[in-house]
């Protein structure tokens, strides 16, 4: 149990805090009886007006804190510590009062905003429910007051809008809706919970800036929940990081990010990828997050913490206060940390060699799905269109774009799980060298979805040798031997090969689906977002796993993702792709230096950096990538491009080189930078 | 989504019944032993189930007046309802058994063909699926019997086809859910033949539905069988089955109420085990599945 | 709403219906010579010969099917082999007895199992919950004939307050209406009670919630309209199975409704109104389908036929 309760709440000289929690402890009913602690004794406060960020992986523990301060936690869970708003205590207050505070006083957004609004009741309906219940706005003013709410956060055409039912818009412009809700009751205090997880980056930046300039506005404080690094770095003043329902360190956000001395807020910095360079080797934490009621005896991070001594194991270090900065160890890092060995990123391919796959004007269209082959139920949709590339043997081509781009239909066509509907594949000659090399043993598809990837009955020795199996492979002894390889080749421990999927963590399972992939031995692969699942600290295990697998077996790699930071740490070459189209490509040290098509520049300048002085000081681009239904014609970039000309209305740009490797699809771009 | 967030979203909603697993305890043993007089009723009988004896007509049942050895008492014509009682249950659970196994193979067998088969195909198992949700069983087995009479085998064959719909309908929408996931993909990437995937793969891991479904749809078998024979419609004198023994009991109900009675309670007790235990099965293997 | 989206679900429809016309008719003919099987050996090869050519029956198969479609276009399903009667008209004669039956049972099962299954829900986990959850269990696994036996042993014999059967006033639909009613109930309260459940663990209850919105509101006017979509379902297929549903109760209680009038056609194999019947329910059962996709699509903007997308 923890010893730290005899600490006074970390409160500080200035301000009354508006918010405070002291103590808190949140407990579930496990499966199979008894009870499970998922919030250990959390110590915060929240004053007037300033943004706090609470970061830390999934499962820490983050949003069920926000959660328990406004007990909106189901009834089975139970709730220890003391919740203190302006003074009240939120704990002892009865259904009336709480109910008044709850998107009165304190609002809060979350995370899939599709989700979080009735499906079955409008926009406006929902808006107006929540203005008569804090303003007690009627008739023509609740209307105007509807139109005015959606209005300020920047949704166009609020009249109309008021008339949608969520499935109708888009994720941001759901999660602007909730927004206008949340502010409906004049918060002081506002708690986003992953606002902008479920977003597209471009709209991400979007939603943060909205944020930042309603707060600015109104002075309300914000709580702002993430896993994101960057997004906090960008956001908060002060921030609190969260370990396994712990605060193991917390403080103003320069500071903490300058000088992380725990060393689990030192991991998480090293661990995420950046987009302005690239480390020689990202500096990854062994093990995952323990599971809740599984937590290890003394400090929780102990087991996968390098300075880890015998009294970190005997005992969980309190939280102490030093300054501004409270911590949680007792073997903290001192000083900044040392400055990140920089690479450059080489192309690393054989450009005048013979390419592994050509693609010509590839396009996909996807027919109108029908009722009894009669009526068509919308247009049809031209998912990728005209998309060509070159990708050279050993090289590792990076294909980024935001959901809906038509990145992952590519891979597929690449795959053969799709069929181009225009357009033509060359693959190097091995790959239709019959009976030998039959298309599986050329490329294999490794793609997201760690849980579904795997089939949950089977065993993992089993999965890996299958593909073996089904192309008659050696003996049942030779396979297992072969196993036994690729488990280690992934480093993953050879006692698994017998457990089945649910016994492995997400990372374990993404390493799991490596092995298979390469089972056969293909010369390529082709990632589709393969990493997005996973929490940052696995994250960067595999992904280091991932390029020195590359470097070792000479792979040539197809690497789909929304992600540029992680783009930017394993490719050699880049291709932008916008609404089914390839907007720009070039060599990473080119297009992330030097980005030449203003979805690019957009794009790029939309990742949020957790380094200092990285702050966004540009407007985010506006609007939103066009409905694949109906792209709009010439340049699908012009409607949300400031650099637009009439000639970007009618006609659509073609790829141009503008320098070595770096081709751009834009009337505009003349490429002098 | 990870475990934290799971517990903080909505707890599960399974029914929980008064009684709890005492309730299920018994139910489970209740279904044991219908199982086992199923198994061996011809041999525990104390009496030939067509025995009749004119002295011994309409006795009740030990402890309400009746007498040893007609535990149970005996009918109209004298014969003991024990041992009638034993019979009927062996036949009705084979018959229920035998419709289910005919059900579940046809309907499991048309979903794996309209998934994989997809476009026509698929239209007409789906359109085959709709005329038979558009046609109630019961109606259906009636017109069935109206037309070809009554015989016993052609009785199962109707029992059979109750729920072969839902079978289809059921097993189509897990094998195309199925298939979307990534193992699936994969193995497609590994050209591996589908049928591999279908019978390694796929039908292991929708096999925790299909149970389920068959636990749901047994009792109803059960109860179709009963009455179509308490309509008289169904399984004929001399064999005897618990719908049976109901129907022509209800005519002494005045008289003699453990006629009917008896084999009612029987039936209405096994189904509500079977209930309870499908409940209780499935709370187990969804959990096995969620995590 | 949609006009496509319409046109395809009457389309669907209909052709259900023609394919269950269609089954019937080779049915029909499967089962024999309608001539044969109606007369016997009762008349002369001439009387058969006679029939044959006054029903279509010499013509080819095709043209019988054509004959066929006409005639129930017509409104004609022939004559009952008992009575002579028309089979249409003995079915509808018998129409408004299982109507008043099946109505006032389902408005039973609506009135108490809805509200049942909704507090359980909202009081999951308590004593209500595990007693109306074994309450529900227990009334659906109770089959008709075992409870309108009881029923009637209890009430009627034991003390004679109520009549045990056939047709009079208020009182004969008593035992009646319950026995049907009860199981529906039960299904009703399971199904409204795992609607509910999963409706309030939406994320957008919590989202209402979270804007301080008052439990009462959040409840009845976020909760209990969403959950009503997939209870609009399963009513609608008890509607359209009524006729089915009322067959055990009817021959118990001699309530002289479309049910027992099968029953004793298929014990007389009168053909004619077996088939009539058989007819009339699935056209029920479609019509209640089409009407619980238009209800459906009312209640829930989610779906294509309400977007016009």
């Amino acid at each position: 149990m923890d010893v730290a309760l005899a600490v006074p709440p970390v409160t500080r000289v200035d301000t009354p805090p508006l918010l405070a929690l002291w103590q808190i402890t949140v407990d579930f009913a496990a499966r199979g009886g008894g009870m499970v602690r998922v919030v250990h004794g959390i110590d915060l406060d929240i004053r007037p007006g300033e943004t706090l960020g609470l970061v830390g992986e999934s499962g820490s523990g983050k949003s069920v804190t926000c959660l328990a301060a406004l007990r909106l936690l189901p009834a089975e869970a139970q709730i220890g510590g003391r919740i203190a708003f302006d003074g009240a205590d939120i704990a002892r207050m009865g259904a009336a009062q709480l109910q008044s505070l709850r998107g009165g006083r304190i609002a809060i957004v979350f995370q899939d905003p599709a989700a979080a609004l009735n499906p079955t009741q409008t926009i406006g309906w929902q808006l107006r429910e929540r203005l008569v219940r804090h303003q007690g706005l009627r008739g023509e003013a609740l209307q105007a007051a509807a139109i005015a709410a959606l209005a300020r956060v920047g949704i166009a055409d609020p009249a109309q809008r008021l008339e949608d039912y969520p499935h109708h818009l888009s994720g941001g412009m759901c999660q602007r809706a909730m927004i206008a809700m949340a502010l409906t009751g004049k918060p002081s205090l506002l708690i986003a919970d992953e606002p902008t997880t479920a977003l597209d980056v471009t709209t991400q930046a979007q939603i943060l800036a909205l944020l930042r300039d309603l707060q600015r506005e109104t002075g309300m404080a914000m709580v702002l929940v993430s896993h994101d690094l960057g997004v906090i770095a960008e956001s908060c003043a002060r921030v609190a990081v969260m370990y396994a329902g712990r605060i193991v360190e917390q403080g103003p956000t320069t500071e903490i990010f300058a000088t992380p001395r725990h060393p689990y807020t030192r991991g998480l910095l090293d661990s995420l990828p950046r987009i302005d360079h690239v480390v020689a080797r990202l500096a990854a934490m062994p093990g995952a997050l323990p599971q809740p009621g599984r937590l290890p005896p003394g400090c929780s991070f102990a087991p996968r913490c390098d300075r880890a001594r015998p009294a970190c194991v005997a005992n969980m270090p309190r939280l102490e206060m030093q300054g501004a900065r409270a911590l949680r160890c007792l073997h903290p890092h001192d000083g900044p940390p040392a400055p990140p060995g920089i690479v450059q990123m080489e192309p690393g391919a054989d450009q005048q060699g013979v390419p592994m796959v050509e693609a010509q004007a590839l396009g996909l269209r996807y027919a109108p799905r029908r009722l009894l082959g009669l009526f068509a139920r919308g247009a049809a949709v031209q998912a990728v269109d005209g998309v060509s590339f070159t990708l050279h043997r050993g090289e590792t081509l990076g294909l980024v774009g935001e959901s809906g781009c038509g990145k992952s239909t590519v891979a597929r066509m690449v795959a053969g799980l799709l069929t181009p509907s225009n357009g033509a594949l060359r693959f190097a000659p091995e790959r239709n060298a019959a009976p030998g090399v039959p298309a599986p043993r050329f490329a294999q598809l490794v793609f997201q979805d760690p849980l579904g990837a795997l089939d949950p009955r089977q065993r993992i020795a089993a999965q890996i040798a299958e593909p073996l199996e089904i192309h008659r492979i050696g003996n049942a002894a030779s396979r297992r031997a072969e196993v036994l390889r690729l488990l280690d080749a992934v480093g993953l421990d050879p006692a698994l090969a017998e457990a089945f999927p649910h016994r492995l963590s997400g990372g374990q399972r993404q390493r799991v689906v490596l092995a298979r992939a390469l089972a056969l031995r293909p010369p390529m692969l082709i990632a589709d977002e393969p990493f997005s699942a996973l929490d940052v600290s696995v994250q960067a295990q595999v992904i280091e796993l991932l390029a020195e697998l590359q470097a070792r077996e000479a792979l040539t790699l197809l690497f789909i993702s929304h992600d540029l930071r992680v783009v930017r740490r394993i490719c050699g070459r880049v291709a932008v792709m916008y609404a089914g189209r390839i907007v720009e490509t070039a060599p990473a040290e080119r297009l992330f230096g030097s980005p030449q098509h203003p979805y690019t520049q957009a794009l790029l300048a939309a990742v949020p950096s957790p380094d200092l002085g990285a702050r966004p000081s540009h407007q985010p681009l506006r609007g939103e990538p066009p409905s694949p239904l109906r792209p709009p014609p010439g340049c699908r970039f012009h409607p949300r491009c400031a650099m637009a000309r009439p000639l970007c209305r009618v006609e659509a740009p073609a790829l141009r080189e503008l320098f070595q490797g770096q081709a751009v699809a834009c009337h505009v771009a003349h490429g002098d930078a | 989504m990870d475990q934290v967030t799971a517990l903080a979203e909505a707890p599960p909603r399974r029914a929980r019944y008064l009684g709890g697993k005492v309730l299920l305890g018994v139910a489970v043993a209740w279904l044991a032993l219908m199982v086992v007089a199923a198994l061996t009723a011809h041999m525990i009988v104390p009496f030939d189930y067509r025995a009749t004896s004119l002295e011994a007509r309409l006795l009740p049942p030990v402890g309400l007046g009746g007498e040893f050895p007609y535990l149970l008492g005996t009918d109209h014509l004298g014969r003991d309802i024990l041992s009638r009682l034993l019979h009927s249950i062996q036949l009705s659970m084979a018959v229920a058994l035998a419709g289910s196994l005919i059900g579940a193979g046809f309907g499991i067998t048309l979903g794996f063909l309209a998934a994989h088969l997809r476009g026509v195909a698929d239209s007409v198992c789906m359109a085959l699926v709709d005329l038979q949700a558009a046609m109630p069983f019961m109606v259906v087995a009636l017109g069935v019997l109206a037309l070809f009479g009554n015989n016993f085998l052609l009785f199962i064959v109707v029992i059979g086809l109750h729920g072969w719909e839902r079978y289809a309908r059921l097993t189509r929408s897990l094998v195309l859910a199925e298939v979307e996931q990534g193992y699936v993909t994969a193995l497609r990437g590994f050209r591996a033949p589908p049928l591999l995937i279908y019978r390694r793969h796929v039908l292991p891991n929708i096999a925790a539905a299909l149970i389920v479904n068959f636990t749901l749809s047994f009792p109803e078998i059960i109860l179709l069988e009963s009455g179509l024979s308490f309509l008289g419609l169904g399984i004929q004198p001399p064999l005897t089955s618990l719908g049976n023994m109901l129907g022509f009991g209800r005519d002494y109900v005045a008289d003699a109420w453990w006629l009917p009675i008896v084999p009612g309670v029987v039936i209405f007790i096994t189904t509500l085990a079977m209930s309870l235990a499908g409940d209780a099965l499935r709370d187990r293997l969804d959990s096995s599945l969620n995590l | 709403m949609n006009g496509a989206w319409m046109a395809a679900k009457l389309l669907r429809a209909a052709a259900t219906l023609l394919l269950a016309v269609t089954v019937v008719f080779i049915v029909l003919r499967l089962a024999g010579d309608p001539a044969e099987i109606l007369f016997g050996d009762n008349v002369g090869e001439e009387s058969l010969i006679r029939y044959r050519a006054l029903w279509g029956l010499d013509q080819p198969l095709g043209v019988q099917y054509l004959l066929y479609l006409r005639s129930l276009l017509l409104g004609d399903f022939g004559l009952s082999s008992q009575s002579g009667a028309s089979a249409w008209q003995l079915m509808m004669g018998r129409l408004p007895y299982t109507l008043q039956l099946g109505g006032v049972s389902l408005l039973l099962a609506v009135l108490i199992g809805i509200p049942a299954g909704v507090a359980a829900a909202l009081a999951r986990g308590s004593l209500t919950d595990r007693v109306v959850m074994l309450a529900a269990v227990s009334s659906f696994c109770i089959p008709n004939f075992v409870l309108g036996v009881v029923l009637i042993l209890v009430f009627a014999e034991q003390f004679g307050w109520l009549p045990s059967h056939g047709t009079g006033g208020i009182w004969h639909l008593v035992l009646p209406a319950l026995t049907l009613g009860t199981g529906w109930a039960g299904v009703l309260a399971r199904f409204a009670r795992s609607a509910m459940l999963e409706v309030l663990g939406q994320p957008y209850i919590r989202g209402a919630r979270a804007s301080g919105l008052t439990e009462g509101r959040v409840r009845w006017r976020h909760a209990l309209p969403n959950a009503a979509i997939p209870l609009v379902t399963i009513l609608g297929f008890m509607v359209g199975g009524l006729v089915a549903g009322a067959i055990v109760t009817e021959s118990i209680f001699a309530w002289p409704g479309v049910g027992r009038l099968l029953v004793d056609s298929v014990k007389l194999r009168d053909l004619a109104v077996v088939q009539a019947i058989v007819l009339m329910v699935a056209a029920t059962m479609v019509a209640a389908n089409l009407v619980v996709d238009v209800l459906s699509a009312w209640l829930n903007p989610r779906l294509p036929a309400a977007t016009g997308a």
